[in-house]
């Protein structure tokens, strides 16, 4: 399954250490005594040159590593600037320019964690910068050249959930080569969107959106679609995916809305081997509790059932369950936009405290309908703000606000009440209204519409199964919202849509291709590569006391191995460095110290450790005089 | 205590002038942009989102309408051109009707139709009760052939008489409402100092329309000579009419009860007054024609009806005048008296049901304003309007 690399040889030569010291045009050596750190380390056994640049990272900055590893024979290279976050890669990439192994290559941050942080203390700063380099110098003595992991790649992809997301996902893959195996757990295509009618903000008919993104998918001989399906298992890494689909018809109630699929034939479970994984399994529009703004009472409603009752209705007189309505009223962020000690918490304690940022366009596109439906119809709309925000939602609002809806709005801690009607009315809502300078007014209705926002799905399963992180709001979490915005801290598994976060149609589209462009990235190449930070077991040294299993938590890192030591049959460890994260939980249980995280061994942070306490022994430095004292 | 949403009063209020209040998105520039607004009297917003959500019982009883002297520059400044100015307008309509016990005033603003048939119906019946009471005429022994003198005059005396009344109930139902949020009337005697203080307000507001002189300020406005400015175009009206109705109740007093011959001072009034206030009511009837300033872009047909009458007023007592000095005599002079009496006796019974109502309902506003600001001044504490129910 995994092909291993062939780990370099250690470098057993003497140590040839360079260091370079950076003033960061003055960030640094206005605080830290740069010249006087290079002196010291000039002493220190093993660094051959010690020097200081105004630029490291400019091109002569590194140009200089370079030439002296050629001209002073360096086998070793320390950079004391800025945070490795800007520029370690681009000093590994320097020292591997030169000739070097690129994990022969330190980097100390004394900006941030030195002269930023301390420049009222001048000489504490330039005594730490003194000791973090020489724990760097330390841990070099001890570095061995390491390769980057290369492992193999299944060039297909999994899909989960055939919603308008899903189907994206797996149209765009196809279309750029690749095999897509899609995953529905209904007996349908399509997701939410099918049970729309006409989607804001273009009025297009959402069955045929969803008509054509099936069809893209269901004639494109890439794509396998398993339906009433669901992932069962899931294991491997990366490139290297091996998964379990269940297959299980259940009997269908009724005609589902969307695409129909073909019922499987019968139960089944169905293996295959696949490199990257989308995750488009979308969002449950938010149940209200029995009661919550008089919801189970006949003339209260949600949003999409209300979207679904409309449709095909004759125009000219609403009626609700058998009952004229003369008055409707929408309200909006019901289960969204939650106040803890306000709002009664969800099943999980938590309030619902994010903006479903849909509802209010959509809210606003089915007022609009009543009023040029049902034009005698009285409209009103209780909100906390119109969040009428992408291209063309605020048109809803405006043609709304013109076409009679009235509007009244309510603080988030004094949601409206709803009550029993009076006078015919069917319900009261009373609302402290801040358009009407905080006065209370009763609205009295024929019917309320709940403008329900999002909920996170139930996909408990999928998040254990592959470890998913899951954010604040439960929905599942990106990497980074603005760097990495469809990838999770699982590699090789993507976001698709609302499984992520509250997103309409034009959104949910966006991140589908992103995700599937991503993933033909990474499917694109013949083989993956990872960072080579992972453990390795001193099969010699293992004596099988097996203490090392139970700690680590990436299922298949630790792989139990049949030995004897001393006539006993025992388990040894080994290490699947495909699936191992470098977290070292095992190297700190292993009695023997027969496992070490390469790149950040024991015996590297024992020199390091030597070198944080004991700085460069018999030196003292006392930082600059003409340090900036701004406090 | 929530007060009651009411789709229907937006609507009923259409059929008044204020036809775009639905569209209105409470952004408040009308407000900040009026020149009267101030204080504790803020408007038009505040009414607008009152009409809106149709909180009538707040309606009633708020005077705000009465401080709006519709220059229009609320509406011209309206993002949404929902029309607050004439929404104000409507307003002031509606408060006449709702005021009105009899329902007439409420059925003239919501049909025309019947705005015509009941002036002309009260103008048969009065001037059937003129030919009892005039000097007798070859026309009334024709008539009263056909219908007994006793007939014409009892109802003609009973249809003045209810007309009366319903005239002293509009204006109790106005004082009794707009009162109810200071306290009622009980309230206002608890400070005779400022009662006095805002009479004394309100006469010099109602002598000179001081606050008018904060509207216009508008290039447009500006640009217009002072005498076109709707400030003294309205001063020469009122001055006009008041003028006439001196100079008529001295002619009264000489010519029928005294029967001395026409005293020269009052024609002296009546003259001036009479071409004073024909200058101001053609002004008014041709600048609404035109339809182009902010405060006239709307008229409807109570405009029309008071301007129309004042102008016919002044021009049959022109003649009337003439005929006098003259000594003409004949039909037409003795047609032309009949219209003019019939017309000023129907102005002022009709007066409570009738845009002339701005009369006697403007400066009580004006007064419980002022009123309301001294009170305020001197640390009284004068409740704000509160519904009646809920
Ligand atoms: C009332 C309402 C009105 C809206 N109106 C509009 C509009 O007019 N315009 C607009 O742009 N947006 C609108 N939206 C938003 C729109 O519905 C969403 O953007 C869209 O549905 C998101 O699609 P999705 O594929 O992410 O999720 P979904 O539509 O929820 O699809 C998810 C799919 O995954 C399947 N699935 C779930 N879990 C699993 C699993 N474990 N394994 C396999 N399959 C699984 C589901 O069966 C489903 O088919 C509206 C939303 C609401 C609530
Ligand atoms: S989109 Fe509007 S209705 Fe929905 S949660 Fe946000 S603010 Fe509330
Ligand atoms: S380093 Fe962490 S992930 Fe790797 S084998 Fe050890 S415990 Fe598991
Ligand atoms: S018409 Fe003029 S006075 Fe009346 S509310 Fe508007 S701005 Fe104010
Ligand atoms: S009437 Fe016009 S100006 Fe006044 S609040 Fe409404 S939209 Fe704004």
């Amino acid at each position: 399954m995994i092909k291993e690399t062939a780990q370099p040889q250690a470098a057993s030569e003497e140590p040839r250490i360079g260091v370079y010291i950076c003033r960061c045009g003055g960030n640094i050596s206005d605080v830290v005594d740069v010249e006087a750190v290079a002196t010291a380390m000039q002493g220190v056994a093993g660094v051959v040159a010690a020097k200081v640049n105004t630029f490291m990272c400019s091109d002569p900055g590194q140009a200089l590593i370079a030439e002296d590893i050629r001209n002073e024979r360096l086998n070793r290279v320390v950079v004391a600037s800025c945070s490795p976050f800007l520029h370690e890669l681009t000093f590994r990439t320097a020292v591997n320019r030169g000739g070097l192994n690129p994990y022969l290559y330190e980097h100390v941050n004394i900006r941030e964690q030195g002269s930023w942080a301390h420049h009222s203390d001048p000489a504490g700063a330039t005594s730490k910068a003194l000791r973090m380099i020489s724990a760097a110098v330390g841990k070099l003595r001890h570095a061995e050249p390491l390769d980057r992991i290369r492992l193999s790649n299944n060039r297909q992809a999994l899909v989960l959930g055939g919603g308008i997301a899903g189907l994206k996902a797996a149209a765009e893959l196809a279309g750029k080569g690749i095999p897509v195996i899609l995953v529905e757990s209904s007996s349908s295509l399509g997701g939410r969107v099918a049970s729309l009618n006409e989607v804001y903000p273009t009025e297009t008919d959402a069955s045929d959106l969803v008509k054509k993104l099936a069809a893209q998918v269901m004639n494109h001989p890439l794509v396998r679609v398993y339906s009433q399906a669901r992932l069962a298992a899931l294991s491997g890494f990366l490139g290297n995916f091996d998964i379990t689909i269940a297959v299980e018809p259940k009997a269908e109630a009724g005609p589902a809305p969307g695409v129909p699929l073909p019922k499987p034939a019968k139960a089944e479970e169905v293996r295959a081997a696949v490199g990257a994984v989308i995750i488009a399994t979308g969002f449950d529009p938010y149940a209200p509790r029995d009661g919550e703004f008089g919801h189970g009472g006949p003339q209260v409603t949600t949003l999409p059932e209300f979207i679904r009752e409309l449709r095909g209705r004759r125009n000219g007189e609403l009626q609700w369950n058998g009952r004229p309505v003369r008055s409707v009223g929408f309200l909006h962020c019901v289960g969204s936009r939650q106040i803890e000690g306000v709002h009664a918490p969800q099943a999980d304690g938590k309030v619902n405290d994010y903006c479903s940022r849909t509802c209010c366009t959509a809210i606003l596109q089915q007022a609009l309908d009543v009023k040029r439906r049902f034009p005698q119809v009285n409209v009103y709309d209780f909100h906390q703000d119109i969040r009428t925000y992408g291209r063309g939602h605020e048109d809803y609002y405006r043609n709304a606000s013109t076409a009679g809806v009235v509007f009244l709005r309510y603080h988030g801690d004094e949601p409206p009440a709803v009550g029993p009607g009076t006078n015919g009315a069917s319900l009261t809502v009373r609302v402290k209204d801040w358009l009407t300078f905080g006065e209370e007014v009763d609205v009295p209705l024929d019917l309320l519409v709940l403008g329900v926002g999002m909920m996170p799905r139930n996909i408990r399963d999928l998040i254990e199964l592959m470890k998913l992180p899951v954010g604040a709001d439960r929905f599942l979490q990106e990497v980074h919202p603005k760097l990495r915005p469809v990838e999770v801290s699982v590699n090789g598994v993507l976001l698709a849509g609302t499984a992520q976060g509250p997103m309409n149609i034009e959104e949910t589209l966006a991140a589908a291709s992103a995700a599937a462009s991503k993933a033909s990235i990474l499917l694109g190449r013949e083989s993956v590569e990872l960072d080579p930070f992972v453990a390795e077991v001193d099969a010699d040294q293992c004596i099988g006391c097996e203490r090392c299993f139970p700690e680590c938590a990436y299922t298949g890192a630790l792989v139990a191995e049949a030995a004897t030591v001393n006539g006993q049959a025992v388990k040894k460890a080994r290490v699947n460095p495909g699936l191992c994260v470098g977290c070292g939980a095992c190297v700190a249980v292993c009695p023997t110290r027969a496992i070490d995280l390469k790149g950040w061994t024991l015996s590297q942070f024992d020199a390091m450790v030597d070198g944080l306490v004991a700085g460069v022994p018999g030196v003292e430095l006392k930082g600059r005089e003409h340090a900036r004292q701004t406090h | 205590m929530a007060s009651r949403a009411n789709p229907d009063l937006a609507k009923d209020l259409a059929r008044f002038g204020a036809s775009g209040v639905l569209t209105c998105f409470n952004c408040g520039n009308c407000t900040a942009v009026c020149p009267l607004s101030e204080g504790d009297s803020v408007f038009p917003r505040k009414l607008v989102r009152y009409v809106q959500l149709g909180l009538k019982e707040r309606l009633v009883q708020m005077s705000e309408p009465w401080l709006c002297y519709y220059c229009g520059e609320c509406s011209a400044t309206c993002p949404r051109e929902a029309g607050p100015g004439e929404t104000m307008a409507a307003l002031r309509r509606y408060a006449i009707a709702s005021a009105d016990p009899s329902g007439l005033a409420g059925l003239m603003y919501r049909r025309p139709l019947a705005a015509v048939f009941l002036t002309l119906l009260v103008a048969v019946v009065l001037g059937l009760f003129l030919t009892t009471v005039h000097p007798r005429h070859e026309f009334s022994d024709w008539l009263f052939r056909w219908i007994p003198y006793e007939v014409i005059h009892t109802v003609g005396m009973v249809i003045s008489g209810v007309l009366g009344l319903f005239l002293l109930a509009g204006v109790a139902n106005v004082l009794r409402r707009y009162t109810a949020g200071s306290g009622g009337l009980g309230g206002l005697l608890r400070s005779p100092g400022a009662m006095l203080v805002a009479a004394q307000k309100t006469l010099g507001e109602m002598a000179t329309m001081r606050r008018h002189a904060h509207c216009g300020d508008t290039e447009a406005e500006a640009a217009r000579p002072w005498y076109l400015a709707p400030r003294w175009v309205h001063a020469s009206i009122m001055w006009g009419f008041l003028g006439l109705f001196g100079a008529t109740l001295l002619d009264f007093l000489f010519i029928y009860f005294l029967s001395w011959t026409a005293f020269p001072p009052a024609r002296v009034l009546g003259t001036v007054s009479g071409l004073v206030m024909l200058y101001g009511v053609s002004v008014s009837l041709y600048q609404r024609g035109q339809g182009k300033a902010n405060h006239l872009k709307q008229s409807v047909l109570a405009d029309w009806w008071l301007l129309g009458f004042l102008f016919v007023l002044a021009d049959t007592g022109f003649w009337l005048e003439l005929a006098v000095t003259f000594r003409w005599q004949g039909t037409v002079n003795d047609a032309v008296l009949l219209i003019h009496t019939v017309m000023a006796m129907e102005l002022v019974l009709l007066v409570t049901l009738t845009k002339l109502a701005h009369a006697l309902y403007r400066p009580l506003a004006l007064w419980l304003h002022f009123f309301r600001q001294a009170a305020t001044a001197s640390g009284l504490n004068v409740a704000q309007a509160q519904p009646a129910d809920a």
